[in-house]
């Protein structure tokens, strides 16, 4: 069965971009395709690569990362979600003329019409809400 | 056609509850992930979902991360991610309340 | 590409916080991909349609001009949470946009219908 993920639950101040990220390896355990895995909201927040957890966290970035290169994962980020809250590649600091950028891949900023995509494409859309 | 509904507040968002429970059909199904696992303890809460005819369910981790297993007064399903995995291909879709 | 009907169920209301408006951002994205879109306004996100909203002082956009602009959009699947209006006084004269007035098993019964249901 072909699943797609929403996250829109903050990446630090909620629970369920780790409960997603559980369901998203059970899935994969037992066989199934993840087409994409859509980060909305405040979720964007997880694709920052200079997020330094306390060691003795989880570091979800990382988790994420690594589940997406074994896999192959499609992580989209919303593009407009991710900039207006800082979380930017290095092909859009140099458009909008900043001074750093904190994202790439396996992270990549995209629009909200991936979501929809996704929406049409899979059997599944499973969100893990705020 | 049924839903696997997840609703992942306890039930002190009594507005987010109602709207999750008045939504509700025969058939479906209701996982109560993160904060709503917290449902499970509470009699009052899990009287009304006798009221419905659901199957409901709760995820092992979140019950054990938040010391439930000996306070549970349901007879709902505790299950692990893999079958949360299986509940969402039986079921048609799943909407998530929060 | 094949297309499959969205509900979407809008709970917040506006400008609090960005929920309501990353919701219609959803909306109108998938309307212009060709989905089948259905948009039900229910609890707080009824305000999202109250008439004479003026956002300026607080300096955010006018949610309302967004709504009233759906059916452009190709979104004229509109739905009020009955009670919803019923609780917070709120009558159909006073909405920037026409809706259908449904209730709690109709309600259900589109969640049943529908292929997608996203709840923001």
């Amino acid at each position: 069965m072909i699943f797609s993920i929403l996250i829109y639950g903050s990446a630090h101040n909620s629970q369920s971009v780790h409960t997603a990220y559980r369901f998203a390896k059970s899935l994969l355990a037992a066989g199934h395709t993840l087409h994409r895995v859509f980060f909305y909201g405040e979720s964007v927040y997880t694709a920052s690569a200079l997020c330094a957890p306390p060691r003795d966290e989880q570091d979800i970035h990382q988790l994420w990362k690594s589940l997406a290169e074994t896999h192959q994962l499609d992580l989209v980020v919303c593009i407009a979600a991710a900039l207006k809250r800082g979380v930017i590649d290095q092909a859009e600091a140099q458009r909008h003329e900043k001074p750093a950028f904190n994202t790439h891949a396996p992270y990549e900023l995209s629009g909200l019409g991936q979501l929809s995509e996704a929406a049409i494409i899979s059997d599944r859309l499973v969100t893990f809400g705020a | 056609m049924s839903t696997l509904h997840t609703i992942n507040k306890s039930p002190s968002d009594n507005t987010l509850w109602q709207s999750c429970l008045a939504a509700l059909l025969p058939g479906d199904a209701l996982l109560m992930i993160e904060n709503a696992a917290y449902a499970a303890a509470q009699p009052s809460v899990m009287t009304q979902l006798q009221e419905y005819d659901i199957d409901i369910y709760l995820l092992s981790a979140d019950v054990d991360a938040r010391g439930l297993s000996g306070k549970l007064y349901t007879n709902a399903n505790i299950i692990d991610d893999q079958q949360f995995v299986t509940l969402a291909c039986q079921h048609t879709k799943v909407v998530s309340w929060f | 590409m094949q297309s499959k009907s969205i509900l979407l169920i809008l709970s917040h209301a506006p400008y609090g916080d960005t929920r309501a408006k990353e919701a219609l951002d959803l909306a109108l994205t998938a309307a212009a991909f060709g989905q089948d879109v259905s948009l039900l306004f229910t609890q707080d996100a009824l305000y999202l349609l109250l008439k004479s909203q003026q956002p300026q002082a607080i300096e955010q956009k006018n949610l309302a001009n967004i709504c009233s602009a759906l059916p452009m959009y190709d979104i004229d699947k509109i739905y009020i949470e009955n009670n919803t209006s019923q609780t917070k006084h709120i009558t159909a004269e006073q909405l920037i946009l026409p809706g259908v007035f449904v209730n709690h098993n109709q309600i259900a019964l589109m969640i049943r219908d529908h292929d997608v249901v996203l709840r923001f």
